[in-house]
């Protein structure tokens, strides 16, 4: 890196700024849900609301249960990227404010894909999201997130 | 079942430093970690239903340089083919462990988790005060002295999905020490102070050590139950939900460290007793949350002494898009009634008499806003005051000087800016305070500070304000109230 790149770069680091990630390389991920789910399809919006837990029912008095991936891994700072639009370091800090607020508790973590998707196929209300691959008939998709989006199914 | 469930919980517990410290896992397994870089996912392969699950091409970790001190010899390819298939079994064996309990539980009840976290600050500060500063009758030290902050614990408990309890408490060495009187030569009182020293008679040593007792404050501890996302109840102890400073209260979400003066219980009570209808409805990006509580308001002591309940809301609109930013707006509305029981005639027969009583309105309004590494914070509280005829209470509790009726404003704001480097976040605040007293009519409190985020969970936070003692009007001087303080935290979440 030259020199003059590098300024450039501590530059905008200093303002605040920095260069867009590329989600090019990412896998595409889906976003299921219990087949009992009446919800035809989720914006971006709908899920940001669903996993920071403000919305907690589907209608009526029916739980909403979101499951995150562990923060480790590469699907889990994807989602965070792209539905809540936050870095793992911001999503840790948002988190733990909203503990110390006694706000409304995260979602709760399944260690893998896997896991994830046999939960939400489990559980009516579930919702989840699995590298699009692990995608069984027992669920259904609800979005998909591919290059930095979120899709219809 | 059994012999599943043993193998997962041993995988489960191996593999709970990977959980988040504030995010619950599936087992309810928390392990120290929120900020690390991502690692690869298990490689999918088919489960028992014969589904092809085929998944995507994911490289394996590249293994960490080994360092002179734990060289180890590098796995043949046959071990490396055994640990993978290893890995493979145990990834199945956790989710089979998981599918399992979740198909014995209900959507309510799989949410049961009761959790324990709080947070912890102490430190370092000195306060410049002159030498008969006003405020040497609160106890506070001239000296640079070590300081116990913060010692606080929740108990989070969901036993349902739909009821949560909570419970946060403060552990403190209070009162000990604690200045109760100021010494009144001219009328004879020497100054008063608590002492909670004691001889610790379970000592093996005959009675010559001592300790000192502390105490806990209750912050919060009530019951809440959502029926849905527009209606929930809270009851109990909770913080007034008013302005920004009340509610995140805590020194790991706080931005600065040195509270406003309108907040502490001198506007609005810091916490309330009551039951509180809560919700939320969602249009596009935005959510709008309302609180509306009915409650004891300010009391003298647990119970309420009369029978009108005092009032409050808070309306608040918030959204993440396109950036972070939240408006709120917040009212109370109560009466203070402090009575007085003295023996009326006949033995066991008393009498209540009131003593101090009056009316307090309060409204407020709060904005906080996130550009990027900016972070803004700036809160707003105006209080009317009114006093029953005859009822009035000393002003800060000199006797002889009485509070008249009053209206009072507090105002202030905080910018931090978030630094690329090793987590450095300075900031500036300003607050101005009116409050009608024998000390002047005015508070300014101008400050600066730094905070260094070490990471998400540890904090080094220091601040200096001046805080001027002014009439707006300028006709008298109180300049010599005048103070500086410097105080530094550290702050661990856990």
């Amino acid at each position: 890196m030259s020199l003059t790149r590098r300024k450039f770069l501590l530059l905008l680091a200093a303002v605040g700024l920095s260069t867009t990630y590329s989600f090019a390389s990412d896998p595409t991920l889906a976003v299921i849900v219990h087949p009992d789910v009446e919800v035809k399809q989720l914006s971006d919006v709908e899920l940001e609301s669903i996993f920071l837990t403000e919305r907690r029912y589907w209608s009526g008095t029916r739980p909403i249960i979101p499951f995150n991936l562990a923060p480790r891994s590469e699907e889990r700072a994807l989602f965070d990227r792209v539905v809540l639009r936050m870095e793992p370091e911001a999503i840790a800090r948002y988190w733990l404010d909203r503990r110390v607020r006694s706000g409304n508790p995260p979602p709760r973590q399944a260690p893998d894909p896997m896991t994830v998707g046999r939960l939400v196929a489990k559980l009516p209300g579930a919702i989840g999201y699995i590298p699009e691959s692990f995608v069984t008939h027992e669920v259904r998709v609800l979005a998909r997130i591919r290059n930095g989006k979120v899709l219809a199914p | 079942m059994s012999n599943v469930a043993i193998a997962a919980w041993a995988i489960l517990l191996s593999a709970s430093a990977e959980a988040s410290a504030f995010e619950p896992g599936v087992q309810g397994v928390s392990g120290n970690e929120g900020a690390s870089a991502p690692a690869p996912s298990p490689t999918p392969r088919s489960d028992q239903s014969g589904t092809n699950t085929q998944g995507p091409d994911n490289t394996p970790p590249s293994a960490p340089a080994p360092t002179e001190a734990a060289k180890v010899a590098p796995p043949t390819p046959s071990q490396s083919d055994e640990i993978a298939k290893l890995r493979e079994e145990m990834a199945q064996l956790r989710s089979e462990f998981e599918t399992t309990r979740a198909s014995t539980d209900t959507p309510e009840t799989y949410q049961r988790t009761i959790e324990f976290y709080g947070f912890m600050d102490m430190g370092f500060q000195k306060a410049w005060l002159p030498a008969q500063s006003a405020l040497l009758g609160t106890g506070t030290s001239k000296a640079s002295t070590f300081v116990l902050g913060n010692v606080n614990l929740y108990v989070d408990a969901n036993p349902t999905q739909n009821w949560r309890v909570l419970t946060e408490l403060r552990l403190t060495n209070y009162p000990n020490g604690s200045l109760d009187q100021v010494g009144l030569p001219t009328f004879g009182q020497s100054e008063k102070r608590t002492t909670t020293t004691v001889y610790d008679v379970n000592s093996p040593d005959p009675g010559l050590n001592s300790v000192n007792w502390g105490s806990i404050v209750m912050q919060q501890a009530w019951i809440q139950g959502t029926f849905t996302d527009w209606l929930g109840v809270r009851v109990g102890y909770w913080l007034t939900p008013f302005g920004i400073w009340n509610i995140d209260h805590g020194t790991p979400t706080l931005i600065g460290l040195t509270p406003p003066q309108f907040t502490g219980g001198r506007f609005y009570p810091r916490n309330q007793l009551g039951i509180q209808a809560i919700g939320h409805f969602t249009s596009r990006a935005w959510t709008f949350n309302y609180t509306a509580y009915l409650s004891n308001g300010k009391t003298p002591g647990q119970l309420d002494p009369t029978d009108d309940k005092a009032f409050g809301f808070r309306l608040s609109a918030q959204t993440m898009r396109p950036i972070p930013m939240q408006f709120g707006l917040a009212g109370y509305t109560g009466r203070y009634s402090q009575t007085v029981a003295n023996q009326a005639g006949a033995l066991l027969s008393v009498a209540e008499t009131e003593v101090v009583a009056y009316r307090q309105w309060d409204i407020g309004a709060d904005i906080s806003l996130d550009l990027g590494a900016l972070r803004l914070r700036t809160e707003l509280a105006i209080e009317r005051l009114d006093y029953d005829q005859g009822k009035y209470e000393y002003s800060l509790g000199a006797p002889g000087l009485y509070s008249p009726n009053h209206l009072s404003w507090g105002w202030y704001s905080i910018a931090a800016y978030r630094l690329p480097w090793i987590g450095l976040e300075p900031y500036l605040t300003c607050e101005i305070y009116r409050f009608p007293s024998i000390l002047s009519e005015n508070i300014a409190v101008p400050g600066a500070g730094l905070n260094i985020h070490v990471n998400t969970e540890v904090q080094i936070k220091t601040q200096y304000t001046r805080t001027y003692f002014f009439d707006f009007n300028g006709e008298h001087d109180h300049s010599s109230q005048d103070a500086s303080m410097l105080a530094s935290r550290l702050v661990v979440a856990y």
